[in-house]
């Protein structure tokens, strides 16, 4: 059997279970539009935690981190764990009262509850904003990465392009049909495939490199660098990065919108302690990966090493077993994207189209199902020739999604929020990521206002001081 | 807006004692004191990585704690 044959032959049964999966879900499910958004809110607490999870982790989690460790070493796993650990305590302390915000209220996307919480439409409206201008761009370079894995795995059999219209055609079928549901239930799937297929991967590529103890003793002597964090990161970085990620992460709207579909407050609670159970060994996996990578490839540039676990499997693997492990990053890619997908349509069905227009929820469900398949179609459309500016705007995302935190954070906490405040703290934020991009692009962001942290601290808190201090000053508003 | 729904935020932290907890096990992960760190466990695990899988492990308990206390 020709190589191509392989892959084809593992991609075929990999969509086709995932189309088995999202139609079984569709049939479980209901035609309404709580159903298609929220899945009716009845997604139980370990069902939850596997989605919270298969939709936090997208490709970048199975190529990009083994990638950053193969350049960086151990000291990235540092950068990523504990923060995403902390996410454990972002999921109980918004997700809860989001949860029970979304059911007494009917809230249904994240900018809805902003809305309603704050009473300022205007507010909604730049906060929906926001999560468009940052997911958007994401939507075109998900279906371009996976297309260029599908590419190289097919090794030009499919070419890119072609592998992205694929993978986005089988994801577009489940999403119209089932919605939310099809999407949670998929990630299953996508889930337990990504996290098997990623420990498969470190047993096998160990075991090549002559075991654990044998292969760290080589790179310990070899590279011991990889292993110091002196040198590698400084502790205002890693400091940066653990307090980034339970910033952003709740913020990113595929991820928000889960909080709504628990079936009860029992489910986040049991998510949030799960999280950091499960993060810190899944974050070994890909870790081990990319620093085991630098004994047998110890030369690799930045765009070779991003694909250091298929060059690894291809060393230590059969071909079939490495286009196996390999569909586990098309798994990841696609649990990420199709909650994204959902997402969008959401927001521009609820907060643009239902908030300027009357719309019936019959109608409302209709449209969120087309928008998916319209905005699945700009995504190809992108990611047929994507232009420069959507990788920049993709580059700041992060940033420009964690200034939200301040005001969602502060809307569910504080007694004295002022949606006034609010808006100035988002346009602050959201100005000083421009800005900071553009002096990146040129001398580089001056030092006095990054003190070395990560310049999203600097901008975090700035946009949560003019929050506070604007609030303040306007005096108590209880309309908020 | 009804009374029972005014009555969901704002949301409140049951005590500062879990923020302090939370807080400490942050500044914990940071693990100043031994950044230089060379040693390792079986041979492949740096034992700063060790310790913050440790921390994590401690996280969750915490959390699961919280969860028992926290009841909005």
């Amino acid at each position: 059997m020709s190589p191509t044959l392989i892959v084809l032959a593992v991609l075929t049964l990999y969509l086709a279970g995932s189309l088995w999966v999202g139609w079984r879900s569709w049939r479980q499910g209901a035609a309404t539009l709580d159903d298609y958004f929220v899945a009716s809110r009845r997604i139980s607490p370990l069902v939850l935690f596997c989605t919270l999870a298969a939709t936090n982790f997208s490709a970048f989690f199975f190529l990009g981190f083994a990638g950053a460790s193969y350049r960086l070493g151990w000291p990235f796993y540092g950068l990523m764990a504990f923060g995403t650990s902390l996410v454990g305590l972002s999921i109980l302390l918004l997700g809860v009262p989001i949860y029970k915000l979304g059911k007494a209220k009917g809230y249904l996307t994240p900018p809805e509850l902003i809305t309603g919480e704050s009473g300022s439409q205007m507010l909604g409206w730049l906060y929906g904003a926001v999560l468009v201008i940052f997911t958007l761009p994401y939507l075109a370079v998900q279906p371009y990465g996976a297309g260029l894995v599908l590419e190289s795995l097919t090794d030009g059999g499919i070419d890119g392009f072609h592998g992205a219209v694929l993978l986005t055609g089988v994801m577009l079928i489940y999403i119209w049909l089932g919605g939310m549901r099809s999407s949670v239930w998929t990630d299953l799937l996508q889930g337990g495939l990504m996290l098997g297929l990623m420990l498969t991967a470190v047993l096998v590529v160990m075991q090549g490199l002559g075991g654990f103890g044998a292969a760290g003793g080589d790179l310990a002597a070899a590279h011991p660098q990889k292993f110091m964090r002196e040198g590698a990161v400084t502790w205002q970085v890693w400091l940066s990065y653990t307090l980034l990620w339970p910033m952003v992460v709740p913020m990113f709207p595929q991820l928000f919108s889960r909080f709504y579909i628990a079936e009860s407050d029992k489910a986040l609670r049991t998510a949030a302690w799960l999280y950091p159970t499960i993060v810190p060994l899944l974050f070994l996996a890909p870790v081990l990966l990319g620093v085991s990578g630098n004994l047998d490839f110890p030369e690799l540039a930045k765009a070779e090493s991003d694909s250091i676990v298929p060059i690894l499997l291809l060393e230590h693997a059969p071909l079939w077993l490495a286009a196996l492990v390999m569909t586990g990053a098309l798994a990841a890619f696609m649990s990420t994207a199709d909650s994204q997908l959902l997402a969008m349509s959401s927001i521009l069905t609820r907060d643009i189209a239902a908030s300027i227009t009357e719309l019936k929820e019959d109608e409302q469900y209709s449209l969120g199902r087309w928008l998916v398949v319209a905005l699945a179609i700009v995504g190809l459309a992108l990611a047929y020739d994507p232009p420069d500016t959507i990788f920049n705007v993709v580059s700041q995302a992060f940033t420009g999604l964690a200034v939200l935190f301040p005001t969602t954070v502060a809307l569910l906490w504080w007694r004295h929020t002022r949606s006034e405040a609010c808006i100035a703290s988002i346009l602050t934020g959201e100005t000083l990521v421009a800005w900071t991009y553009l002096a990146a692009q040129g001398g580089g962001i001056p030092e006095w206002f990054t003190q070395g942290f990560h310049p999203s601290m600097p901008i975090i808190f700035l946009s949560a001081v003019i929050l506070i201090v604007g609030s303040l000053l306007l005096g108590k508003d209880s309309e908020t | 807006m009804t009374g029972t729904e005014r009555e969901l935020r704002p949301f409140r932290l049951p005590s500062l004692r879990w923020t302090g907890i939370f807080v400490l096990l942050t500044l914990l992960s940071l693990d100043i004191w031994a950044w230089d760190s060379k040693a390792v466990i079986g041979g492949w695990l740096p034992v700063w990585v060790f310790h913050l899988l440790v921390l994590q492990f401690v996280l969750a308990f915490a959390l699961w704690r919280f969860t028992q206390e926290w009841k909005p």
